[in-house]
């Protein structure tokens, strides 16, 4: 009498039932890998977008600021490459800035001591060269960077350039 | 008893389909909201070495003019030319032809135009035309989403070694 009065589900009510939950189910899951797989990408974009302009940004004014390069200690036109240069301090005395890829992490110097490294542990340098212009008038350094993202599965490689004028040499 | 099991029948369809319908336009949002976040991200890098890409292009004008002015006066006026850097004598330079895409990804053009100077030496759009002095517009762009995205900086250069 009871199984009378509910009734129960025909077959038909049954699959349409199951292809509706089905089908919610795939949307459901879909949206999640796609929420997912985009802040793993937003992640890996910020760590690349991080580095690349602290190093560029970090390397450039330390050539803006510099008198000479130091070519018998730096590596020129060829990766993995070091920079040294002769530059004045902000109290106007004469030191050198070093650029240098040591252990997979690009370290600065100054004055021979050790600032810090530019890369964080999330991204790799895999390609640093260095290019020393000499013109009628000065000297001019162009970099060109590559790094790649450490972190995540999916490895990206962004490349960063740049060419800086030494106003020291004029 | 009967009766209160005859009014907990459950779901109808149309229950269902509403619900199904509210999921449905959930995840639809959270997916376009996450595509959106991707692409905002992408721009953020492309916009950072464009940035960078276009600082290169002024100092690259600027190593030009270091080696002589008489090179910067000699490149035609409100013409595109695209800067290429040649490895083997190190050295900058600019040409009318395109030397093809950046990275796949950018272009880079530098752009000349006349300075005009009034009685008091100062920069009006008409006046006497400084010889010693060019506006020089630098412009990266690149394909994004819905298009072209660029950005541009415009600078004087002057002849300050003759």
């Amino acid at each position: 009498m009871r199984t009378k009065q509910t009734g129960g589900y025909s077959v038909i009510e049954i699959l349409i039932y199951v292809a509706l939950f089905a089908t919610l189910s795939i949307a459901v899951i879909n949206s999640y890998t796609v929420v997912l797989a985009s802040f793993g990408a937003t992640r890996v974009n910020r760590e690349l977008l991080e580095a690349g302009s602290t190093i560029m940004e970090r390397m450039s004014r330390e050539v803006r600021q510099a008198t000479s390069v130091d070519v018998t200690s730096s590596v020129l036109g060829s990766s993995l490459g070091v920079l040294q240069l002769n530059t004045t301090d902000t109290a106007g005395y004469v030191t050198t800035s070093k650029f240098i890829i040591e252990n997979g992490l690009l370290n600065m110097y100054t004055g021979g001591s050790l600032v810090g490294s530019l890369s964080g542990a999330h991204v790799s340098i895999t390609n640093l060269i260095f290019r020393k212009i000499t013109t009628t008038e000065g000297e001019a350094i162009k970099i060109e960077l590559t790094i790649q993202n450490s972190t995540s599965k999916t490895l990206r490689t962004e490349n960063f350039y740049n060419t800086i004028v030494l106003r020291g040499t004029y | 008893m009967h009766f209160i099991l005859h009014t907990n029948r459950g779901f109808t369809i149309i229950e269902v389909l509403i619900a199904c319908a509210i999921i449905s336009v959930t995840s639809f949002a959270l997916i376009s909201t996450a595509q959106k976040g991707i692409q905002l991200s992408n721009q953020a890098l492309r916009q950072v070495q464009a940035g960078l890409l276009i600082e290169e292009g002024v100092e690259a004008v600027k190593t030009i003019r270091d080696n002589g002015w008489s090179t910067i006066s000699g490149f035609a006026l409100n013409t595109i030319y695209y800067p290429s850097f040649n490895t083997s004598t190190n050295t900058w330079s600019l040409g009318t032809t395109n030397p093809g895409i950046l990275d796949s990804v950018f272009t880079r053009t530098v752009v000349f135009s006349e300075v005009n100077r009034d009685s008091n030496d100062d920069i009006v759009s008409s006046g006497t035309v400084d010889a010693r002095t060019k506006k020089v517009t630098v412009e990266v762009s690149w394909p994004s989403s819905g298009g072209s995205t660029s950005k541009a900086i415009t600078f004087y250069i002057a002849d300050i070694f003759t």
